[in-house]
């Protein structure tokens, strides 16, 4: 298939593509579960608003919550690996690989553990978090001039670092008001609207000061003398974009716990569809990230139903071969060349 | 037109150059020449502002270069360098890069801009490219697509760090060939060159370096008589005149 991905209409259909499926996975999402709510009757509650009907309930307090919060962390952890990967020049560059989530699942382990009062400032702790991690890859980038390996390298050691220190905490206080495997595999089992509300704001404001900053993403991509040289302040536009790619990061961790692959594979999956323009590749990767997450919570839902599996499961299933196919394909772990 | 006074520049607290004092004129071509490692991109680096000098100062137009406003200096001064990403863009989107620093906070493009980047793409001949990725392009016609970008910046000065360097012969004179229509237009083009021919042949004004410092800043003539590029490189040369119209050529030897 060889499509012109700098064709205008070609983009709008796409985006509308998206919409459409985004629209019907938010429907099933709603309608299935352990119990099976067809889309009529979801119509008549809402309708009818009657709060103490069962369908009205489980519709109010647990699939809404759910599916607003798959799409809002498929979204900003998407979102912020397409960022990292676009100001880091490196295809690797993921909240995951580069050590984000597990600096915003320290803290919120650490939260958890030690002011159990204070659950509400989870997603303050996470994008504390993330943003250490984040303070640390700048350094190092600098440090080694963005060399791809040197990031990744540091990365998968402060990862794993900091991992030791989560474990250490779990198990030392092993009566947290988290659950350890979902919070380290990653789902959207039991969320509240109270949970994501905070997050949410800060997601969505993250991803506009993002999708407004997208051209000047796209001059970094010209090498940081040229970039300069056209008049881009270099060293605030990457900090700012790692800070808002953080906050994505940091703020849907605070409630789904660290996702893994998805802000890897979703970045390199609408690449292959829209090309290297942030001006459109931000939102199709916002809108792809949604989808798949929705799409792998359903799964995760539905596979072995009545149980329900961590959808971090199922995107590591998923997200595992496309890495072995990204490092097969012989990408070298560069962005630009 | 752009001057430096008493510069020292370097990296990491380590001098790589010291006591520049130079003036480039407006409208001309200068080549700065002078072996590895002797500083000459970093003086192109200080003199675009993409370095910081350690003391000294730089101005253009007799405005100190550090008052001036980071976007209005970029549309005075622009900066080819030797090493950079190859980024996976079409030619015309590269180009139009160039605007960057005339567009507004929506960075809408206008019609001028419009113009001026199709101007900046027929003139370096890349028509037919237009819509091509810059990552399939050939060396010779990539860098092409980046000089058609500094065209769209539309700058009064343009810094070339070795723009020639791994080009075939045919690429190499064309854009040596560019920079001559660059100066017609009224720039000023400052570049650095390992061929010694070519700087000699193609500039005004020849910058000799040597071990950070400045050892002369002359027409080419009078750099290749002085027997100082001989000294500096440890070479000998001669200059013939070949041709109907009796150009020099210099040839270089151990």
């Amino acid at each position: 298939m060889n499509l012109d991905k700098t064709n205008k209409s070609y983009k709008v259909a796409l985006i509308i593509f998206l919409l459409v499926l985004l629209a019907i996975c938010i429907t099933l999402s709603i309608c299935i579960g352990s119990t099976h709510i067809p889309l009529s009757k979801i119509i008549e509650s809402i309708k009818n608003r009657d709060s103490t009907g069962n369908n009205y309930r489980i519709i109010r307090y647990v699939r809404l919550p759910r599916t607003f919060a798959a799409a809002l962390a498929g979204c900003a952890f998407s979102v912020s690996g397409a960022i990292m990967q676009s100001v880091l020049n490196n295809a690797l560059a993921s909240p995951n690989v580069i050590g984000v989530n597990s600096g915003a699942g320290l803290f919120t382990v650490l939260l958890v553990a030690f002011f159990p009062s204070s659950l509400h400032l989870t997603p303050i702790a996470a994008f504390t978090g993330a943003m250490i991690a984040v303070f640390i890859v700048y350094f190092i980038a600098k440090q080694t001039k963005a060399s791809r390996m040197a990031i990744v390298l540091s990365g998968v050691a402060v990862s794993s670092f900091i991992g030791a220190i989560i474990d250490t905490v779990l198990t030392l206080k092993p009566d947290v008001a988290i659950s350890r495997t979902a919070f380290l595999i990653g789902g959207f089992s039991g969320v509240t609207m109270r949970e994501i509300s905070l997050a949410s704001i800060l997601i969505l404001i993250a991803l506009c000061l993002s999708f407004i900053l997208s051209y000047d993403m796209n001059i970094l991509a010209l090498g940081d003398e040229s970039a300069k040289s056209l008049g881009l302040n270099v060293t605030s536009i990457r900090f700012f974009c790692l800070v808002l790619a953080a906050v994505l990061a940091g703020s849907a961790i605070s409630f789904s716990g660290l996702l893994g692959f998805v802000g890897l594979i979703i970045p390199h999956l609408s690449r292959s569809l829209v090309g290297y323009d942030n001006r459109i590749l931000l939102p199709v990767t916002a809108l792809f990230g949604a989808i798949f997450t929705l799409m792998s919570d359903l799964l995760a839902r539905v596979l072995f139903a009545p149980y329900e599996i961590p959808v971090g499961i199922i995107m590591s299933f998923l997200g595992a071969p496309f890495f072995i196919y990204l490092l097969i394909k012989g990408k070298r772990g560069q962005l630009y060349d | 037109m752009i001057k430096l006074n008493n510069i020292n520049a370097g990296y990491n607290k380590v001098t790589i150059i010291k006591n520049i004092n130079i003036n480039f004129e407006k409208g001309s071509i200068i080549s700065i020449i002078g072996k590895n490692g002797c500083g000459k991109s970093t003086l192109l680096r200080t003199a675009s502002n993409l370095l910081k000098p350690f003391s000294g100062e730089i101005t253009i137009n007799g405005t100190n270069i550090s008052a001036i406003d980071r976007r209005e200096l970029s549309k005075i001064v622009s900066f080819l360098p030797q090493h950079r990403p190859v980024p996976n863009m079409s030619v015309y989107n590269l180009v139009m890069h160039g605007r960057y620093p005339y567009l507004g906070f929506s960075r809408t493009k206008t019609q001028q801009d419009k113009d001026i980047v199709e101007n900046a793409i027929r003139s370096m001949g890349l028509d037919p490219y237009r819509n091509k990725n810059i990552q399939e392009l050939s060396g010779g016609e990539r860098q092409k697509a980046y000089i058609a970008m500094i065209l769209a910046q539309d700058t009064d000065i343009i810094f070339l760090d070795e723009p020639t360097t791994y080009l075939d012969i045919n690429h190499h004179l064309e854009i040596l060939e560019i920079t001559k229509e660059l100066k017609g237009l009224g720039k000023t083009v400052v570049m650095v060159l390992h061929d010694l021919h070519s700087a000699l042949a193609y500039s005004e004004k020849i910058c000799l370096m040597d071990k950070g410092e400045i050892v002369m800043y002359d027409t080419p003539e009078r750099v290749f008589a002085s027997k100082e590029i001989d000294r500096i490189f440890s070479i000998n040369s001669e200059m013939v005149k070949v041709g109907m119209d009796e150009k020099p050529h210099y040839a270089f030897y151990c």
